[in-house]
């Protein structure tokens, strides 16, 4: 059954003068979107996906010049063409029949209104009801998105609610006038696995139920897979695959969709190095030349870790004695009021977590956002102080060292943050960023050695000599995040805290810092803890795994053990949330989907 | 000149004027007191009762003469030294005092700084004991030498008490931020000028005791601002990277943290000033502020109260302050847009 087209997007440019150069951000893309149908648009940051929304609802930025584009609107029988509309005009479509979901719910809800007060104006300001009225529907919308406690979310802030509750909230309010089409724009990678399952599902929902089309977009070919009819793979500003979700994950045909699909972390099968995007892509820069794998299967068969290497590997580890000891380590953070800051109670961030970490070995940390798993990794670092309870690092306790006393310790532990952007200096160079802490503990002898260190620390991560003298913003997230890699290598650590260090990366940038992490691994023997919300990441990186929920440890196995008999009902949910990139799993999905859609 | 600040990416045309303007009072209020401390000669301005309310353009004296026969010009020229000289250097050791103070409060914030238990109650109770000695020194006094040894017994004695009392090691975070910010924040209720009319009447000021009247009446504001975007700094991932690496609290606070607050700081220099300024020229309009040998805006438009007719009086100063203030302000303004 083929329904009618709802909106068609014809050679769709977009560049951006800038001198005499023009960057070509979105190169005649066309498409159509169909009546009830989820389009998932696929690729990585800066392939052009998001303007390519924004450009439907006439939002491109000022800079932006688009050119010789027809975008038609089929809605209610009047066919539109969006891009002659003048603002006035626009402003009647946006929000009422065609609404868009961002990707960070906290930043796109207005922080001194009333999350009800919100949805209330979309109501007001499209559909001419009184205030009441609005209300009063706006609590049904709630009680629709799966708020339940619709009155209170109606009066609170948009601080006082959890990020998965924002989310529905932004969803609520872009359903609010039953729009034709909805453009989600990476609505769940700010979420946590488990939330973003019920957000998905609640999509899909109030798709079948208001026969809203969807543009997904994604940098996640696995939850594009859960939802989504139809892909788009976007590369450098072009549609270079286009199809259903079974001939995309069952025969891809372009090297980069081959990339994108193989270079997600499995849950199946472990292996020893993950494929990247330019292992497929190789043979596009010279005719005939080498490329490393043709086809996905290829690429995991080639690169899985058997089980032999598997159990030497563990009882190497556990033959010395821990390099890393952690007893009944406790976080709690006082909660004060009045003006001189009484104690009212306590937040019991982290609570009697114990377990060792031996030399050689990738811990995995994983948990929800706010079950302590980032204090826990802070604590061990002493950036916060401990409650209670002591952490050992080679038989010494440090976590009652004064920060005098702890200072030459501090070369051998090491931490790679979460968010590239706000980890590095923006007034220093990354020459000097990387310098700093050789200078500090007084490692080599003049500058002039340590700047040669850091040049060779900067190729070790993949980065050119040249750019010594530059500054953070100049370069990429995946580019920052290998800078602040560098930074740590540049002390020789033993033990190194990566705290959720790829989460703010595309799964194909990923990729390249998780094969990194674990070759310099190889070559330096370090010790990591790592921190990470995603099950499939810390599977693949991880030799043992520790699962946290509400500051205390719920389940601690190796990783094969823990994915196949998870004992923890709270793991096999984690487990369960996970988007799986399995051939027949997508199948099963989609099967579903049909057969609910035909009853 | 304008042309070259163009270049070097200062676009606004206006702007360029007004940074040239002050830079040019600058430059001749230097001038002015190197040559008048090298020549040592009576450049100064002089009473002249001869030539009284002599009206501008007149011969020898271009901007006129006021009820004293002093040379209008030449009151401007060291009114605009004394004036700006005392209001930037009142700002810039302002600042300096608000920054230090803001860094220390922000960074060491409630639980950083620590001391030990016995230290603690030692140092309490030795404050507590010399205040008290140090206030009553005028009511008992039998000789010099029990006067010295008695009290020192004393305190040394329930000092070592307190220490033996006192085992446990456990270090007693100071709530420093705390206690100085609510100190700072009933402080900084008292307006500024009122803080140096005050100051001044207890002690008439000299320029150098001026200059400290303005520091404590414009620290408070670079406290508050220097505290505030110190924190915001301060939870920013580099900061702690930067502690990871072991760096020390000092170097923290001037290399990593310092450099991305220097702007909203200076923004707020240009405003400060601008703002002292003015209250220097109220003040020396009242009358308050420095002696009369030292010639300022203020006071030239205060002998214009002694005779109004003298027009001229009122003109040139008043336009002076509105000139300056308009082109500090401006550049502040360009500061905050970049």
């Amino acid at each position: 059954m083929k329904s009618k087209s709802i909106l068609s997007v014809k050679n769709l440019k977009i560049s951006f003068p800038s001198g005499k150069e023009e960057n070509i951000a979105v190169d005649g893309v066309s498409f159509q979107l169909r009546k009830g149908e989820i389009l998932g648009i696929v690729g990585e940051s800066g392939s052009g996906k998001s303007l390519t929304s924004l450009s439907i609802l006439g939002l491109t930025p000022p800079s932006g010049k688009l050119e010789s584009t027809e975008i038609i609107f089929d809605d209610l029988d009047i066919r539109t063409k969006l891009n002659d509309l003048n603002e006035k005009e626009f402003r009647k479509i946006r929000g009422n029949r065609i609404s868009m979901i961002f990707q960070e719910p906290s930043s796109s809800l207005n922080p001194v209104y009333t999350c009800g007060n919100q949805v209330r104006e979309m109501f007001t300001t499209h559909k001419k009801i009184s205030r009441k009225e609005a209300k009063k529907r706006t609590l049904e919308l709630f009680e629709k998105v799966n708020l339940f406690n619709s009155e209170k979310i109606y009066h609170s802030y948009p601080h006082e609610i959890s990020g998965g509750q924002m989310q529905r909230v932004m969803i609520a309010m872009a359903m609010a006038c039953q729009p034709a089409i909805l453009l989600a724009d990476e609505p769940t990678t700010a979420l946590d696995v488990t939330i973003q399952k019920n957000i998905l599902e609640l999509m899909d929902e109030m798709r079948k139920e208001m026969g809203t089309s969807i543009i997904f977009i994604s940098h996640d070919l696995g939850v594009i897979a859960e939802i989504a009819d139809r892909v788009l793979v976007m590369y450098k500003g072009k549609i270079v695959e286009e199809g259903t979700i079974e001939e995309i994950f069952v025969r891809p045909q372009h090297p980069y969709t081959k990339g994108l699909l193989a270079c997600r972390p499995r849950l199946d099968v472990k292996l020893n190095v993950l494929p990247t995007i330019e292992d497929f892509m190789a043979e596009n820069e010279s005719e005939g030349g080498e490329r490393k794998f043709r086809s996905v299967g290829e690429a995991l068969i080639l690169n899985a870790e058997t089980k032999g290497e598997l159990i030497q590997k563990r009882m190497d580890t556990i033959k010395g004695g821990p390099l890393i000891r952690i007893k009944k380590l406790k976080k709690y953070y006082p909660i004060k009021s009045g003006v001189f800051g009484k104690i009212k109670g306590f937040l019991k961030a982290v609570d009697s977590v114990s377990f060792d970490i031996y030399p050689g070995e990738t811990i995995g940390l994983v948990g929800e956002s706010g079950c302590g798993k980032t204090t826990l990794g802070k604590t061990i670092l002493k950036l916060v102080d401990s409650t209670d309870g002591t952490v050992m690092y080679d038989g010494k306790v440090i976590n009652h060292l004064s920060e005098g006393q702890l200072r030459p310790m501090r070369k051998d532990i090491q931490i790679i943050f979460q968010d590239p952007y706000s980890s590095l200096n923006p007034k220093h160079r990354i020459g000097y960023t990387i310098l700093e802490p050789m200078k500090i503990h007084g490692i080599l002898k003049n500058d002039k050695e340590r700047k040669e260190r850091v040049y060779e620390l900067l190729e070790k991560v993949n980065l050119k000599p040249e750019h010594f003298e530059r500054y953070p913003h100049q370069f990429s997230g995946g580019q920052r995040q290998r800078i602040s890699i560098a930074r740590a290598l540049a002390l020789n650590p033993k033990f190194i805290v990566c705290d959720e260090s790829v989460s703010a990366l595309d799964v194909s940038i990923q990729a390249q810092v998780l094969n990194l992490l674990n070759q310099l691994k190889k070559e330096f023997n370090f010790t990591y803890l790592f921190i990470s919300h995603d099950l499939s990441v810390i599977k693949f990186i991880a030799d043992r795994i520790l699962v946290m929920k509400d500051g205390k440890l719920v389940e601690v196995g190796y990783s094969d053990a823990l994915f196949e008999r998870p004992k923890h009902e709270y793991t096999r949910q984690l487990i369960n949330a996970i988007p799986k990139s399995d051939p027949e799993d997508i199948y099963k999905i989609q099967m579903r989907k049909k057969t609910t859609e035909t009853r | 000149m304008t042309q070259w600040l163009k270049e070097k990416g200062l676009k606004d045309t206006w702007c360029n004027l007004c940074f040239l303007f002050i830079a040019i009072e600058i430059l001749l209020s230097i001038f002015i007191m190197t040559f008048h401390k090298l020549s040592g000669t009576t450049f100064s301005v002089q009473i002249d009762l001869g030539n009284i309310g002599l009206s501008p353009f007149s011969e020898g004296h271009f901007l006129g003469t006021d009820h004293l026969g002093r040379d209008v010009l030449k009151q401007l020229f060291f009114g605009t030294k004394n004036t700006l000289f005392l209001s930037f250097m009142g700002t810039l050791l302002g600042s300096f005092v608000g920054i230090t103070f803001g860094c220390f409060s922000g960074y060491f914030g409630d639980d950083k700084l620590k001391i030990k238990a016995a230290k603690f109650w030692i140092g309490g109770f030795l404050i507590i004991g010399l205040a008290f000695y140090a206030f009553n020194i005028n009511t008992f006094r039998f000789s010099v030498l029990i006067d010295l040894l008695l009290p020192s017994a004393f305190l040394a004695s329930v000092s070592l008490l307190i220490f033996l009392l006192i085992k446990s090691k456990k270090q007693i975070p100071i709530p420093f931020d705390l206690y100085v910010v609510r100190v700072v924040e009933v402080y900084s209720t008292i307006p500024p000028i009122f803080i140096i009319i005050l100051l001044s009447s207890i002690l008439r000021p000299s320029p150098a005791l001026f200059i400290i009247y303005c520091v404590a009446a414009m620290w408070p504001e670079f406290f508050f601002l220097s505290r505030a975007e110190l924190l915001k700094t301060k939870n920013q991932t580099y900061i702690d990277a930067a502690r990871v690496i072991g760096q020390r609290n000092i170097p923290i606070v001037f290399r990593h943290i310092f450099p991305n607050m220097f702007q909203s700081l200076l923004v707020l220099f240009a405003f400060a000033f601008a703002r002292l300024l003015v209250i220097e020229s109220t003040l020396s309009f009242l009358g308050i502020g420095l002696p009369a040998q030292y010639p300022g805006w203020g006071k030239l438009i205060a002998s214009f109260q002694m005779n109004t007719d003298y027009w001229w009086l009122l003109l040139f100063p008043g336009l002076l302050i509105f000139i300056n203030v308009l082109c500090i302000q401006k550049i502040g303004r360009k500061l905050r847009e970049n």
